[in-house]
Order: C-alpha cells, then structure tokens, then sequence
C-alpha cells in the first residue's frame, strides 16, 4: 500500500481552498481545491494520423464535436483543450524527423520538451530522483522523439524493464532492513568507483569527440549514485507494490503498460515528467482485436481507416485512462489530485502522415494544470493558424513554470515569434 | 575505373539535396553522419499506398555529403560499445552457456539502416543503472550456476583472489589486464569475507567495466598522434565486426604472439572468421539490413485467394536470399554475381510458391532458374521474394518503393523527399487502371518528375511482381509493360524491360560495386571512413569479389591505425 511518507495529504475539499490564489482561474467543478505547486507534465507521443478523419468537424471556441477518432476523449471534455491547423515550419514533415518534440530538425543541437522541462524543474529546485522518465517507441527502429543534445534517447520500451529500472533498481523493495540495503549501497559504490577510474584512464587517451561518449557514461553513472544515496537515506515517497508486469508481443499494449507506470511514478514523486511515444514512425505492427491487424504505418497508406481508426481511438482510451488514475492519486501539496496539477499532452512527429506533412499540426491538452490552462464547460477547440507548432510548446513550458526559453525550440525567424498561444493560457 | 567518382560527389556539394541526379552522395565516404545519426535512414524505402511514396532519405538532408576521404586517411582512436547481441555473445562465450539471463538493456541505434554505429551507441541517462542491475542479475546467476567453471580456485588467500581475477578478467575485457587493473579487482573480492560474495562482486564489476562494455581502438603509438592497432585491439575488432561475438582461444594467440598484425595472418583470419558460424550469421545480418528485407516477416499483407503467404514461406524467402550472398562470397564472385546469378537457392516449399520446379526438400538446395517469364525468374537478387514482397505494398506492387530501394540502396544515390508542399496522395486507383498508369502522374508535374523520372523507370522494370513477388501477366486487367530505363550512372542509359535487364544493366555500373562496399565498409567500420572506390581498387578493380573487398576493407589503414582525433 501506498505510505504517504513525509507529505501530508489533506482530505476532502478544503475551506483553505476559499483562499487560493487561483480560484478565479479555475473552472466551478474544480474551484474548490487548493490547487499545490508542485507541477507535472505528461506527454503523450505518436505519429501523425488522417487529419481529416481525425478533424472535430463543426467544434468551436466553446464546444468540442468529437470525431470518430476522438470520440473516447470524452470522459475529459471539460478539461480539453484540442488545436490544429499549426505548421512545424519544416521540421515535422517526414519520416524520423524531429520537430515534433523540439520544433527543430536534423542536424540542430536540440532538446525535447520532456527533458528541457526536466532540466528547468530541476533548477526550480525540485528533486526527484529521475528528472524525467521516456517510455514506449520501437527497439528495432532509430529514434526520433526525445532528444539531448541533438541526440536522439532511447525510451524504456519493455514494461518488465522499465518496471526493474524505475520501481526496484534503486531500492531492494519496502521493509528491508537497513543493514541490507546499506551493504548493497556499499557494494554498488565500490564497483562504481572501479568503473569511474576505469573510464578517467580511457578519457585520457580520446580526442574530445570521442572523449563526450565516456562523459555521457560518466555522467550517466553520477546520476546513478545520487539515486543511490536518494533511495537509501529514504528520501521520496514510498512507492505502492505494484506487481511487475509482463510484457506483451503487441507494443500498443506495452505502451499503455508504461504510460500507467508513468502515472504511478508521478504518484510516489520519482518524476514530475514523463513521456510515452506510442509506436514509433514506421515499424509499428499491430495485432489487437479491436483494432485490426497489420502494420500502423501501412494502415494509413492503405486507406485502411478502420484500423488507422481504432488505433487513435485506442490512445485516446490511454489518455483517458492515465488521466482517471491521476485523478485518485492525491496531490504532495494542495488538496487536490495530482491530476489538478499535471499537464498532459498529445504530441506528434508529423501533421498529415499520409501526405508527410508537418503543415497542419495538432495537439490535445487536458489535466487540471494547476489551472493553466484556458479550458471551459464543454471543451475547447482552437485553430492555429498556421502558427509555429513549438508555440505550444511553449505553453506547455509556462504552464510548468519556465518563462525563459532559451536553449529550446528554434530561433529561425519563420518559426515566428518565440511566444506561448495566448488563446491557450489562461 | 570508368567514371571518378569524386567529380560525382563534388556535383553533389554543388546541387545540394534540393536537386536530384545529385549523384553518388552517399558514397562520398567522409565521416558525415549527422550529429543525431538519426535522419529517416531508409528503414523503410517507400510503400505509400496512395500515396506513392512520401520519400524518406539516408541521410540527414543538413548534414549531406562531406568532403571525399580516402582510406588513407585513418579515424580517430575510439570506443565502439558492444551491441545488444555483442554483449549476449560475449557472456554465452564466458560462461559457455547459453542459458545465461537475457537483459537486453543496451539498445542499439539503426543508422543507415544496420545497428553498428560506433558514435550513437553510447550508455547514457538510465544506461548505467540499467547495465548494473543486469550485472547483479548475471552475478547471482553466475555464483549459483556456474562458480566452479569460472574459478580456478576457492580460497580467500591473494594468490588465488590474483589468479580468480586475471583469468576472468581477461576474458571480460579480451584482454590480459595489467597490475593496476587487476589490483583494482582484487580488491572487490578482497572486501567480501565470503568468497561467493566476493565472485558476484567480480563478475558484477567486470560487467559493468568500460572494458568489457566497449571495443578500444587506441592502438600503440608510433611516431607523432599516430597509432598501431595492439594485436588484442585487432583480434577483438575482427571478431565481433566479422562474427557478432568475441575473438577465441585461436585469435587471441596470434594477438598475445603480435602475428596479427601480418597481412597475411589478418586475411587467413578474416577467410577463418568468415567461414564459421557466427561469420555467416554475420553475412546474413548484413545482405538482409543492406537490402532492407529483414523486417520481411512482419510486413503486412492483405490476403490473396490462393497464395499463401506465411512464416514459413517470408522465412524461406529471406533463407534463399542469405543463401545466395553467402555462395557468391564463398565462391570468390564478384558483386555482380549477386545481380546476374541464374540460379537460386529453394526448399520444396518456396520452388512451389514461386512455381519452380527442382527442389524437393525441406532444404535449400540449388536450383538453375528458368528464363524470366510465366514459370521462370529474374536472375539475381532482384528476383527474390524477399526483395519483391518487402519493397511493395500490402496489396499491390510499388514502382516507387523499389525504384526507390535500387537508388538509395543499390546505386547509393541520394533521393530528397517530395516538397513539403505537394500532396502526394495518387488517386485512388480506379477499375481497369494499371499501376504504370496511375505512377504515370509522378512524371507529368513537373515537380514530381524530377526525382520520380529517376526513380519510376527502373521500378517499372519490377512491374511483372506482384506485392507476393509472383509473376503476373496482367495488371489492372491489362499486359504488364515491364519497360523502363536505368540512367543517372556512369554507364549509358540502358532501356529496360523486364528484370532480368535491370540486374544485367546494375552489374555494368561501377556505382553498384561501389555502393555494395560502401554498405560493407559502414557496416565493418561503424562509421564512414574510407571512400568505397578506393577500397573497391584496393580489391583489385573490375576483378573485385565479395571476398578481395572484405579483405581490403580489413587490410586498409582505417581499419588498422589511428589518430588522435579533435
């Protein structure tokens, strides 16, 4: 079960809510919460989709008419938040191509949205033993949604995996005795320090190039360490036991597996970010019931809209889901849910994907957002414009706190101005 | 050498990736992989239904071509992290078991459409927890499973810890270690009172070292930031680019004696390697990343009355094609050999689908294949079913797709993507409408007929297999017109029809050569390094074979030598 730890989580809705600064933003359903500080974001991740079938036909400012697509959103209309029509100025416009995340393209020393955030909550001070989490993807295909550096990252694409390495790799589970786990703290430190000075000795002999791959290690076991002594002194929440799952041959199911962990992270303050990339551009098969069989990719090119159908439907299912268990997970500070807080969004690497084309993106937003976001009773649909895509990038980084967005998104002077969509803040 | 093929690369500098005919771009042989290495790389050349093809390129369309290198010229000294089957291969050899727990916690980027790439397989973010708690996982496995065979003693005294620790050790970092290292070690096993602990201390440490987690091409030095390759070096980079694993008992001999560092010994090793078992898994992994038809067994296909398209067949199909790169390698042929053979290699079970008589077992046996046409085959590689089925749509050929896969793939020739601006959805095909005339549009805007003029001329000549790679009559109701043309390359312009005469017209070209070897070089090197031309006349020019370019690939000073790099 579930411990609370440190944090006090107050029950049932406050008069302390009466107070909040944030009342006047927030919608009647949600007035009554003492909205916390604390912020999450939740990025959802797919390719691009038939944007015609996909297109809220008839929607306006004030009122979502859900397509077939979408449908399945609708248990979170009055937090939605949907907007097409906005142009990743070349950068989301083909197979692999990287804007979607980073509103850059090949070649820039870009970053995605889920690990700037990572690093700009970090230096707002917040500690959490992983700065952001990235799940899902293809193994078999080169990556193409999160990136450091200009380097593409590689997601937790196997839930046992990501289940080892985010819920058990740091602590031996709960009730352990203190001299066992810092036995094992011992242990790990020794042969980490052997690694350490094994990896110094081979810097020493690269040129600075290939000197950055063992600084990437080194780094990568720094990070290690700090978990280490985190998780040891007994720092963060306590976890609940969930059971390690199994992993499944269909990487549809996989991916809602991961986006439940990341919900569960968040809930026992592992991260406040995370990312799930649903398949991956071109190599995603798919053998659901519901959905059909065949390849993801070949669904759209061979107008077969049914399954191309069922396969959005299925995410939108996902979206749903993570967000009804946000909703029972209570907030580390506020009275509300850690939902209220979170931010989640659907992101994607391409507009049209039939066309590959990055002209005409789209996004769904939803979560309380700590009242960020500009939502009303019935759902709100926005069209873009033909606005740079990173705008909402942007916003999805106000809502989280950052108002400086240097180092993210790109500068070109077609991307437009390097501003939020003001018709989506509130 | 027909054509230089610098002057190719120099147009291509000067088009940019806008124009097409831009020439052997990806043959320009610098070190030009873009900083993310992650451009489109061809996972996938083209099946957009209706789309024709939404074009995917190479290579990052910023990064392009670089300036020509020559194999002279050496990289720089560096690391090359094990892949996923490297490291699997490494532990199956140590522990001599293959029941050795899988971790797969090390994933491996696809570039240029194979896992190999020294500079983006890195460990990195989560990587080094993730590797150490598989080196737990291994340890423990170890200790219980395995202690007596990987110890050769069990006593807690320092001689023993010693010996414990430069016998293993040397087999985690393929090399023997030297004092400060092994000292290093022997204090982990030196620290645990019980010496089970102090094993799984030791195991669980080598695993996580750098030194059994990368391949070290540092070298010795000699004279001026300039750097031999150790024996050790050698013998580790031979075997796991020739095998997928690590170097054995026979090669590490001639690494500790320094003969490996002989021509001669190097080519013995490389025609040893290349024979055994791993070698010609090797081959495999290669011919079928190099033609992109790996992913052959999960492709989609919609069902056809009659044809039976299953496992058992996608799997023989990708067995006929492994079969053939690894006879015409065994045989000493050339790289034509690969676009002109008139035999294959068929069970019972795939001569049937493809309606070839000779084959009556569930073995690949040689078969001579009948003349092209209704109960005959296209010569070579291009008639395979591995390659028809796989660069095709779910339910009907695609010009593009394979017109598409014999440029970038074949003739390594730079394709950009459609303009951002144009819809490249075809119309849905109507009744009684041949694919030819549908693709027909592609060549009446003038947008489109730029590129899709070099790519659907020589994807027509494909038009008598279907998306199953059977032979057809009829399309769309109407005779196949299997014409078309091969031109953009150093030969003539040679008119098409039918394959038969596209493999023949691939085999003139020095492009199809060069390109062959420039996959081969990538795939050996990890990284681009040596202009393929060069290597391809270090192989002995127009009587280059599969063999003499393998040779040269390992022989050159890129594969040998280093610098010390920016």
């Amino acid at each position: 079960m579930r411990r609370l730890g440190r944090r006090n989580f107050v029950g049932g809705m406050g008069a302390a809510a009466l107070f909040s600064p944030f009342i006047s933003l927030l919608k009647p359903g949600r007035a009554e919460a003492a909205v916390g500080s604390a912020k999450y974001l939740l990025v959802f991740h797919t390719t691009g989709t038939n944007i015609d079938l996909w297109h809220p036909a008839g929607s306006t400012n004030d009122q979502i008419m859900f397509s077939e697509m979408l449908a399945p959103l609708e248990p979170l209309r009055e937090d939605l938040v949907i907007i097409e029509g906005l142009d990743s100025k070349g950068t989301a416009s083909n197979h692999a191509a990287p804007g979607g995340l980073t509103g850059q393209t090949y070649g820039a020393a870009k970053i995605s949205l889920d690990q700037f955030v990572g690093d700009k909550l970090e230096e707002q001070g917040v500690s959490t033993p992983f700065s952001s989490l990235i799940f899902g993807g293809e193994s078999s295909q080169e990556q193409s949604t999160f990136f450091r550096d200009g380097q593409a990252l590689s997601p937790l694409f196997k839930p046992s995996s990501a289940y080892s390495t985010v819920f058990s790799g740091i602590s031996g589970g709960g009730g352990e005795p203190d001299a066992v786990s810092e036995l094992r703290l011992a242990r790990r430190q020794s042969i980490l320090d052997t690694v350490t000075d094994q990896l110094d000795t081979l810097s020493g002999k690269l040129g600075s190039e290939e000197r950055h791959k063992l600084e990437l290690h080194a780094d990568s076991i720094r990070e290690l360490e700090q978990r280490l002594t985190l998780g040891s002194s007994g720092g963060g929440e306590a976890c609940p036991e969930i059971p390690q799952p199994a992993d499944s041959s269909e990487s549809l199911h996989n991916c809602a597996l991961l986006a439940d962990m990341a919900a569960t992270a968040f809930g026992c303050d592992l991260t406040r970010v995370a990312g799930i990339e649903f398949g991956n551009h071109q190599a995603t098969q798919v053998g659901i019931p519901e959905i059909g069989t065949g390849d993801w990719h070949q669904f759209m090119h061979s107008n077969q809209m049914a399954e191309l159908t069922g396969v959005e439907r299925f995410i939108c299912e996902q979206f749903v889901a993570v967000a009804e268990k946000l909703k029972t997970l209570p907030a580390p500070d506020g009275s509300g849910s850690i939902y209220d807080q979170t931010l989640m969004i659907w992101t994607r690497g391409m507009g049209d994907s039939i066309g590959h084309s990055g002209t005409n993106m789209r996004f769904v937003l939803a979560g309380g957002a700590g009242g960020y976001l500009n939502q009303t009773a019935n759902g709100r649909y926005l069209q873009g414009g033909g606005d740079a895509h990173q705008r909402v990038l942007f916003n999805c980084c106000e809502a989280m706190g950052i108002s400086d967005f240097t180092g993210f998104g790109s500068t070109d002077a077609s991307a437009g101005p390097r501003e939020p969509l003001s018709s989506i803040g509130s | 050498m027909k054509t230089n093929a610098m002057m190719l690369v120099a147009g291509a500098l000067m088009l940019g990736p806008a124009g097409c005919y831009s020439g052997m771009s990806s043959l320009d042989g610098a070190e030009s992989d873009g900083p993310d290495g992650n451009g489109p790389a061809g996972e996938d050349s083209a099946e957009s239904g209706e789309s024709g093809d939404g074009g995917e390129t190479d290579e990052d369309p910023d990064t392009g071509p670089g300036a020509e290198g020559a194999c002279v010229d050496v990289g720089p000294r560096m690391l090359r992290r094990l892949s996923s089957i490297q490291m699997r291969n490494t532990l199956v050899s140590i522990f001599g078991d293959e029941g050795v727990p899988d971790g797969q916690v090390l994933t491996d980027p696809v570039v240029e459409g194979f896992k190999v790439d020294a500079r983006e397989a890195v460990i990195r973010d989560l990587g080094a927890q993730q590797v150490m708690q598989y080196a737990e996982t291994v340890a423990d496995w170890a200790v219980e499973e395995k202690l007596a065979q990987i110890v050769p003693c069990q006593t807690t005294d320092a001689a023993c810890r010693d010996q414990i620790v430069r016998e293993l050790g040397a087999k985690f970092h393929r090399e023997p270690l030297d004092d400060t290292m092994a000292a290093a070690y022997a204090d982990l096993l030196a620290a645990e009172p019980v010496f089970e602990d102090g094993v799984r201390q030791l195991v669980a440490g080598l695993m996580q070292s750098p030194y059994f987690l990368y391949r070290r091409e540092l070298g010795d030095a000699d004279g001026d930031d300039h750097f031999v390759l150790t024996g050790y070096e050698l013998a580790s980079n031979l075997s796991y680019s020739l095998t997928g694993g690590p170097p054995d008992d026979a090669l590490l001999a001639l690494a500790a004696d320094g003969s490996l560092r002989d021509d001669d010994v190097l080519v013995a090793e490389v025609t040893r390697l290349v024979q055994s078992a791993g070698g010609q898994d090797n081959l495999a992994a290669f011919v079928e990343s190099w033609l992109e038809v790996d992913d052959l067994p999960s492709r989609a296909k919609t069902e056809e009355p009659g044809v039976v398209f299953d496992a058992e067949v996608r799997h023989d199909m990708l067995a006929e094609t492994t079969a053939l790169f690894q006879h015409v390698y065994a045989e000493g042929g050339p790289v034509e050999e690969l676009y002109t053979a008139e035999y294959s290699f068929l069970n019972q079970r795939l001569g049937q689908f493809y309606g070839i008589p000779g084959a009556s077992s569930d073995q690949l046996q040689r078969v001579e294949l009948p003349a092209e046409g209704p109960g005959g085959r296209a010569v070579g590689l291009l008639g395979h079913g591995s390659v028809l089925a796989r660069h095709a749509l779910v339910d009907n050929s695609s010009p593009v797709a394979r017109g598409v896969m014999v440029r970038r793939r074949l003739l390594c020739q730079e394709l950009p993507d459609p303009p951002a601006d144009v819809d490249t959805n075809l119309e849905p095909i109507p009744e009684g409408v041949t694919n030819r005339e549908r693709y027909e549009q592609h060549r009446t805007d003038p947008v489109c007929a730029a590129c899709h003029n070099m790519i659907d001329p020589v994807g027509y000549a494909f038009e008598h297999y279907d998306e199953f790679g059977l032979w057809r009559e009829l399309e769309g109701g109407q005779p196949v017109d299997a014409s078309g043309s091969l031109d953009g390359v150093s030969t003539d312009a040679a008119p098409l029809d039918g394959l038969d005469s596209l493999g023949q017209a691939l085999a003139e070209t020095e492009e199809a050569s060069e390109c062959f070897t420039h996959y081969m070089t990538y795939y050996t090197y990890g990284v681009n390094g040596c202009h393929p031309g060069a290597i391809v006349a270090d192989a002995g020019g127009e009587e280059a074979t599969l063999q003499s370019i393998l040779n040269a690939i390992v022989l050159s000073p890129h594969f040998r030598e280093r610098v010390l790099g920016e």
